[in-house]
């Protein structure tokens, strides 16, 4: 133990210089640094706690860097080899994608069902623009959307299986699920997509799904809805 | 967006994790009111009970008041760190107050001692203290009186907001201010004050004279200071339950003394801490969370709502000082924990904050900052051992030279010959 004779105050750290003046400080004699210990007790020093804060942030900068630098030579290579497709912005558009993910993943603190929710939502939306980029052929709300809504049903079902006490928490999901199924089937009324095979698959497993789930677990699927649009 | 908070207990042999991990495992399955996670709703976040495992302990390695990330903490709202000899217990504000927070610590602690010494505390039973309560209830909504008066609740007038060189984001300086409770209690009376209102008085001279400079100003230097409310209310609620008053000092002249700050500051809290103005602020707190008119409103949309009027309110205060009061242990465990304390973490617009604990005869204040200067704690404890108060310092900075784990054989190596291995 240490003293400040500017402050006059008593130094548990083991510094050279008085953490409140930057004067220079004097060592305890034994006999004083027994009696400030029974007078006030012992301290309880810290970790080094700056440590863990450079890794992460330097592993983050560090994936954000190798994926500009990847697209770089990407748009590089595309440019020397295929200048008339752009397809460089695709892999653009899907690291961007990857990122992304990963700081939603690391950083936010949601639930799981709304990181979820979100991820599917994302999703639709990527393979939407990058079927309005390369050229409009319509696969993305024919094919590619439904599935992914598909994928989505598949995915509340595990999370239910998986967490059987909770499985309720995840109905806001499925019925997320339900929403974009009926939003497809609407886009065939207004002729925006001429096949109609996916999206009634959709809307008959969610539908069924979303069915089984009211009629058996009404109760907890009551208070669930209940608590989340409590005004 | 909600705050947390830390209190601490030193005990006077180093903490073995396996045994804390039990012994939170054993207190928090009793423990209904920290047995919750946080979710969101459209219009309302709300609790609910969380059965999942109790959060992982863990070896103490970030600043005080870093962010609970709940996905990774089995979206429970606090954890239970430990380093060395010291066992951490981080709260979310929104979960329970200090006083809470203290009720949960002990028993970690006296089962935490139970599960180390079975021996020596062998006549103990190993389940709760009996006489604790465990009270759920909603101590604002209660005690709150409808139609009361509230226009003068919160004063909306900016404070002075202390600037200067940060330290880098995420970290935080903490500063602990050991005393003897006799000798500060002796100084305290000599200025006709309460501990509590000599210490936030000192704090407030300190601002004024090392970040005003003892100049006149525009805005007040303002200090939120918390109430407890359940002696008032005669409430034992295990949830949030205190209001907020604020010691106000605006300087108009030069150069005030520092018993003219005090005796300001001693008569303002006086002031604002009669029974009928904690019933205002109460009501005032309680009647905005009632507005039917609000309550409709998307939660999307009332969070930034919320961070707007959060902003903008987030220069009417400078600093807080709380006190969370006197530590008393059961006495077979007393003989082995040194101290108790507590610390609060940074918000927007407070860059310094100050937390008073007191366990056996010690009164711990903690100071948690992101300013990288350290004048105010400076002249705070200056002006305090100029009293004649003895104080003993201990801050969170890191130093190679800390006694290793294992002692190490030999002569000990004086200061200037140690060589740092960074
Ligand atoms: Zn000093």
């Amino acid at each position: 133990m240490n003293k400040c004779p500017q402050c006059k105050v008593i130094l548990y750290n083991h510094t050279d210089t008085c953490p409140l003046c930057h004067c220079v400080v004097e060592e305890l004699e034994p006999a004083e640094e027994k009696r400030a210990k029974v007078k006030f007790g012992e301290g309880a020093p810290y970790p080094n706690a700056q440590r863990r804060h450079k890794w992460l942030r330097f592993a983050l900068r560090l994936v954000l860097f190798v994926f500009v630098i990847v697209e770089a030579l990407l748009i590089l290579i595309n440019h020397l080899t295929t200048p008339g497709f752009c397809w460089a912005a695709i892999t653009g558009v899907a690291l961007a994608y990857g990122y992304l993910f990963l700081l939603v993943w690391i950083r936010n603190d949601s639930g799981f069902a709304l990181k979820v929710g979100l991820q599917i939502l994302f999703t639709m939306v990527v393979l939407y623009e990058i079927d309005k980029f390369t050229g409009n052929y319509g696969w993305a709300l024919q094919w590619a959307i439904p599935g992914t809504i598909l994928l989505g049903d598949g995915i509340v079902f595990i999370l239910m299986m998986l967490n059987r006490s909770r499985w309720f928490s995840y109905s806001l999901l499925l019925i997320l699920m339900g929403v974009c199924s009926l939003g497809i089937l609407g886009l065939y009324f207004i002729r925006v997509i001429s096949n109609l095979v996916l999206p009634v698959i959709c809307v008959a497993v969610t539908g069924i799904y979303l069915l089984a789930t009211v009629t058996f677990g009404e109760k907890a699927m009551k208070r669930e809805l209940g608590r989340r649009f409590h005004i | 967006m909600s705050s947390t908070y830390r209190i601490c207990a030193t005990l006077k042999e180093p903490v073995r994790r396996e045994l804390l991990q039990e012994a939170e495992e054993k207190v928090l399955s009793q423990f209904e009111t920290f047995r919750m996670r946080l979710r969101m709703g459209f219009f309302w976040y709300y609790f609910e009970e969380n059965d999942r495992k109790a959060p992982e302990v863990q070896e103490e390695s970030d600043y005080p008041g870093a962010y609970i990330n709940k996905s990774r903490n089995n979206q429970y709202m606090f954890r239970v760190t430990y380093y060395r000899n010291r066992i951490n217990l981080e709260v979310f504000h929104a979960l329970t107050d200090g006083f809470g927070g203290f009720v949960f610590l002990k028993e970690l602690v006296y089962q935490y001692l139970r599960l180390s010494h079975p021996e020596e505390l062998a006549g103990e039973k190993d389940k709760l203290s009996t006489g604790i309560f465990l009270d759920p209830e909603d101590s604002y909504l209660k005690n709150f009186k409808k139609g009361a008066d509230h226009s003068k609740a919160y004063g909306s007038r900016k404070a002075v907001v202390l600037k200067g060189e940060m330290l880098p984001k995420g970290e935080v300086s903490v500063l602990h201010g050991y005393f003897k409770i006799d000798e500060l209690k002796a100084a305290a009376k000599a200025h006709g004050a309460t501990i509590n209102q000599y210490l936030v008085g000192n704090f407030i001279y300190a601002m004024y004279k090392e970040y005003l400079k003892g100049a006149p100003s525009k805005l007040p230097i303002s200090c939120c200071v918390p109430v407890d409310l359940r002696k008032m209310y005669d409430s034992h609620t295990m949830k949030n339950f205190f209001v907020i008053v604020s010691a106000k000092f605006q300087p108009t002249k030069e150069d005030y003394s520092r018993d003219e700050v005090l005796d300001f500051v001693i008569a303002t809290l006086k002031e604002q801490t009669t029974k009928e103005n904690l019933e205002t602020i109460l009501s005032y707190n309680v009647s905005n969370e009632q507005n039917k008119f609000l309550r409709p409103i998307p939660i999307f949309i009332k969070n930034i709502a919320i961070r707007k009027v959060y902003n903008s309110s987030a220069d009417t205060a400078t600093a807080t000082m709380t006190n969370v009061g006197n530590v008393e242990l059961r006495e077979p465990y007393q003989k082995y924990v040194e101290h108790f304390y507590a610390m609060l973490a940074m918000s927007k617009g407070q860059n310094m904050k100050g937390a008073i604990c007191s366990y056996n005869g010690t009164l711990i204040v903690t100071f948690t900052s992101c300013l990288a200067e350290r004048s105010i704690q400076k002249r705070f404890f200056q002006s305090i051992t100029a009293d004649g108060v003895e104080v003993a310092v201990e801050t969170n900075e890191y130093t190679e030279e800390q006694p290793a784990e294992q002692p190490v054989k030999g002569k000990r190596k004086k200061k200037h010959e140690q060589v740092s291995t960074v």
